[in-house]
């Protein structure tokens, strides 16, 4: 009822509580949802003043109820909501909203509350606020995106009420943990709410400008609960420093840019609410229109499609790569967060991902990539998967709203995308295939396109929500291929649905396909294709890029145009600096040092590249450090430089020939998540030639036991930073010893030493990163 | 009363000495690799503290009293002897900070390194400020924080409540009582008697 109503005229929410309560003698450290099993009457007595005032909506006093925190936390939901249910007494058109805050903790791999987890916690409150009769969900003062998302889905799957959330914007605009409006804006509708906005931490006035942004963006109406103000001391008690006057004036302005539900949060009371229903009431009305924007968002900000061509980057995905092959077998996160890294500081506005191998198990890879890509990079992605169950993890996991990739016309194809569309959000790819296979005309290709269009209504997806790939042949097969997929971008165009194309598909089977891909590209674009997956690596790609943009009003004052030319300037002169690798590698100059190997790799064999020039370094840079002349962070540069010049070597020797005999399995202790001295070890290992495993942190005993065994390893080097997992280390230096008693158990951290060492049976004790590299030298001899 | 002070990048400077520790290298040493992760990372830090006021009573050699409860430890009773008041402090640089840490990691080992050990030099210089700010020029006793001597990291949760900590300034707590943002730090300044 409460969604119709938002149709046809704005509603109030209450305001704050807990100063309120204070006033009533709730202690300082006392938690207020206490009193709804201690003092129900009271509570209810707040609800009914704020009834009187004028609100509408009545949040229970449950925020800092969850079942982490409180074994009785669905008692205290029940007793919360019936507070506020005996507070309306049947009153018609008064609504009974259960309260829910955040957690207070912060979600994987930043903090440790796992995704799954937080669902878990926040549907516990969804079902007891159901079973005590709620009308409506408030999800509120949400700091972070993720936490947002999980405490929504808990929501969806656990009740049919109407769920509105607010979040905590910061003055410049942002959530903690970065999300802007449109970002939020995007995740959220995507998910369905009802209502989205703002709530706390800052007054009415510093929060217009986030307010105007959401009316901007929003086609789902916006709630506003602002601060009486920031928080000030007169005679010891805690005051605000907005008044009811001011503050019903500001939510008079706020109003009038959009918002349909008004509210207030902390120091506001029912004076508050009421002054702001008394002059907000009868201001006119106008519900929420739909936005016509196309869009995808990444934890912080969101990529509006449909105006300037954006790329996405297609290089994390493994077909024709053997080495990135390998890094899924081995489960190297690393290498594609690395391969999302470097192409994001390209400038493109999408990632693909797709790490889809037969032997691996895919699910697990895309939803651990995802999670490790999204903690460091925030340009937004696309799911590119054909399995719709590893589809359905990833947008489970994914903090935003992502290009999902892909639908085509085929029925079961749309029985399988569409909901997950639906449940979590994104903006989907069309296909122009179904059963019969390709149209061979653009004509023909459009109709599917609209055909999917038409079914995703059904779903409750909007045409907005779709883009569509009209598909791009190789013209070494068909002629004519360009020229229809071009063809059929631009009828698409006209029709204002936006279009994305595989553009280096064009040219499979040439030779010099750049030079195909190119002119195909810019056609392309001046079609109006608006999305364009391709390898941004490739300068001639990027190159017309930049310039159809200078050239058609998308870069008005040629900055980007600019500062990109300056970019390939700058590279060109790099790579003609003179010098020599032992010098390049000393000093820790990695691209140099690629440079030179290169170079002399057209000169002498690989293996002298490495005893003659990268080993002599490592030695002089290895002793300066023992000496105290050099110090950790150039022995480290200098030990990159080295592996990248080792890589580069490494290509011209057959595999298994030289030094993987050389082995070594290395860990941070079970209960130790600090990785940042293992992680120092491992580089400088791997730049004196051994095969390092790297297990991670926070790893079992049995694990680095079954992995030494499997590799037949027998040197293992174990770390730990505190005290508290040294017990931890000699369980895991026990276990080692009793599978295989061969095995070297060498170990080191900040807390250990010595005779620490001996004491939990290690064999040898490492206390810097170069005397591990000595104990594996001398161990291997 | 809680008060929360939000600075900026440029509020903050960052000590030699700090520096020099955290990387482990002499005093003074710095090179390109260094100044250009300093000057990437403070882009990204949002430096900010709060605290709160608090009047002490030392009931016995190991126990201290507050506001808001009590502390049991023998180095914070030593560290406290001569106050009857104290500030406690929560300071951070930021889950930003985080994110940045783990991208260098994530690109170079060593740009990994010298993320983290300038950011931890970002956040005790936050500190150097709040102590600044709300202790001028006396900065003794030395600022005291839980995991210090015996005061055991067990403790975190009671001073992060008190300061409301999470809704101030974004810090949380992991089941292990480590804080994330992980650089950010929480003390007990000592206020001495006259």
């Amino acid at each position: 009822m409460i969604r119709e109503l938002l149709k046809k005229k704005r509603l109030f929410c209450d305001g704050g509580m807990g100063s309120l309560l204070q006033g009533m003698g709730l202690k300082a450290g006392e938690a207020p949802e206490i009193w709804n099993l201690t003092n129900p009457d009271k509570i209810t007595e707040i609800h009914k003043a704020y009834l009187e005032a004028g609100a509408d909506i009545i949040t229970s006093n449950t925020f800092g109820v969850n079942c982490e925190k409180y074994e009785n936390f669905a008692e205290l939901i029940e007793a919360g909501i019936s507070c506020v249910k005996n507070a309306i007494n049947g009153k018609a058109e008064k609504f009974a909203a259960l309260d829910i805050g955040p957690t207070g903790r912060l979600l994987e791999p930043l903090g440790d509350l796992s995704f799954q987890r937080a669902v878990e916690i926040f549907a516990e409150n969804v079902k007891a606020g159901v079973k005590a009769g709620a009308d409506l969900i408030i999800i509120e003062t949400m700091n972070d995106s993720l936490e947002t998302k999980a405490a929504v889905l808990a929501a969806k799957e656990n009740s049919s009420l109407p769920v509105f959330v607010t979040n905590v914007y910061d003055e410049g605009g942002n959530l903690m943990t970065g999300a802007d409006p449109l970002a939020m804006v995007a995740m959220l509708e995507g998910l369905r709410v009802d209502a989205l906005g703002l709530n706390c931490s800052l007054g009415p006035d510093k929060m217009l400008p986030v307010v105007k942004k959401l009316a901007e963006y929003s086609s789902t109406p916006i709630i506003v609960n602002p601060n009486a103000g920031l928080p000030t001391v007169e005679n010891g008690k805690t005051v605000y420093n907005v008044d009811a006057e001011s503050f019903s004036d500001c939510m008079v302005e706020i109003a009038r840019c959009g918002a349909a539900v008004l509210g207030g949060c902390c120091g506001t009371t029912p004076e508050f609410i009421k002054r702001t229903v008394e002059k907000c009431r009868d201001l006119p009305y106008t519900p929420t229109e739909s936005k016509n924007i196309t869009v995808v968002s990444s934890y912080t900000h969101g990529v509006v499609i449909g105006d300037a061509p954006i790329l996405i980057g297609e290089r994390i995905n493994p077909t024709g790569k053997s080495k990135f092959k390998e890094a899924l077998r081995q489960g190297d996160i690393n290498y594609i967060v690395n391969e999302g890294l470097s192409q994001a500081d390209t400038g493109v506005g999408v990632l693909d991902i797709n790490v889809g191998l037969p032997e691996i198990d895919e699910k697990e890879m895309m939803v651990k990539s995802i999670t490790a890509l999204q903690a460091v990079c925030d340009t937004p992605l696309q799911i590119d998967t054909s399995n719709p169950s590893v589809m359905a993890a990833a947008m489970r996991i994914y903090n935003g709203k992502p290009l999902i990739n892909s639908v085509n016309g085929e029925k079961e194809s749309m029985e399988k995308i569409f909901p997950l569309v639906a449940k979590y959000g994104g903006t989907v790819v069309a296909l122009t295939l179904d059963k019969s296979g390709i149209p061979e005309t653009a004509e023909g290709r459009v109709e599917i396109a609209l055909k999917i269009i038409e079914t995703a209504k059904e779903y409750g997806i909007d045409k907005k929500d779709i883009v569509v790939d009209p598909l791009t042949l190789t013209v070494s097969s068909d002629p004519k291929s360009a020229e229809t997929t071009l063809k059929a971008v631009s009828m698409l165009n006209e029709m204002g649905i936006s279009t994305v194309l595989g553009v280096s598909n064009i040219s499979f089977g040439m030779p010099k396909r750049e030079l195909i891909n190119t002119v195909f590209f810019a056609n392309a674009l001046h079609s109006g294709l608006k999305l364009a997956i391709m390898n941004p690596f490739s300068q001639g790609m990027m190159n017309t890029y930049y310039s159809f943009k200078a050239l058609n009003g998308f870069d008005p004052a040629f900055g980007e145009y600019i500062a990109y030319a300056e970019g390939v300037t700058a590279e060109t002169a790099q790579s003609v600096k003179a010098g020599d690798l032992k010098t390049a590698v000393l000093k820790g100059l990695k691209a140099e040092s690629e440079s030179f190997a290169e170079k002399l790799l057209t000169e002498i064999s690989p293996l002298d590249i490495i005893n003659s020039h990268v080993i002599p370094a490592l030695n002089e840079i290895g002793a300066a450090f023992e000496a105290k002349k050099a110090f950790l962070p150039q022995l480290l540069m200098s030990a990159e430089a080295a592996v990248a010049a080792i890589d580069i070597a490494k290509r011209k020797i057959p595999v298994n020939s030289a030094d993987s005999a050389k082995k070594v399995v290395i860990a941070t202790v079970k209960g130790d998540i600090h990785d940042i001295g293992k992680n120092i070890v491992k580089v400088m290992l791997e730049s004196y030639g051994f095969t390092v495993t790297d297990l991670g942190r926070d790893v079992e005993p049995e694990k680095i036991v079954e992995t030494a065994l499997k590799d037949n390893c027998k040197l293992v080097g174990l770390s730990a930073l505190m005290t508290t997992t040294v017990p931890s280390m000699e369980e895991t230096v026990r276990q080692l010893h009793k599978a295989d008693p061969e095995i070297c158990v060498m170990v080191g951290g900040a807390v250990l030493t010595q005779s620490y060492s001996d004491m939990i049976g290690a064999d040898k004790y490492a206390k810097d990163a170069m005397a591990a590299v000595r104990i594996a030298e001398e161990f291997y001899k | 009363m809680i008060k929360t002070v939000n600075l900026s990048p440029q509020d903050i400077t960052l000590s030699d000495l700090e520096v020099a520790a955290r990387l482990k290298t002499k005093l003074g040493y710095t090179d390109n690799a260094v100044e250009e992760c300093k000057a990437e990372l403070f882009k990204v830090i949002t430096p900010k503290f709060c605290y709160s006021q608090t009047e002490v009573s030392i009931i016995n050699e190991d126990t201290c009293r507050f506001d808001f409860g009590e502390l049991v430890s023998r180095n914070l009773a030593e560290n406290l002897k001569n106050c009857k008041k104290a500030y406690l402090l929560a300071a951070t640089v930021g889950v930003s900070t985080d994110r940045f840490i783990a991208r260098c990691l994530s690109l170079s080992p060593a740009k990994g390194f010298i993320a983290d050990a300038l950011s931890s030099a970002a956040v005790e210089a936050v500190c150097d400020y709040a102590d600044s700010f709300l202790r001028g020029e006396n900065k003794k006793p030395m600022r005291f924080s839980a995991g210090y001597g015996d005061l055991d990291l067990k403790n975190q949760p009671i001073i992060l409540e008190r300061l409301s900590a999470y809704k101030n300034v974004g810090i949380t707590l992991t089941k292990g009582f480590l804080m994330v943002p992980q650089k950010s730090v929480t003390a007990i300044l000592g206020v001495q008697d006259d």
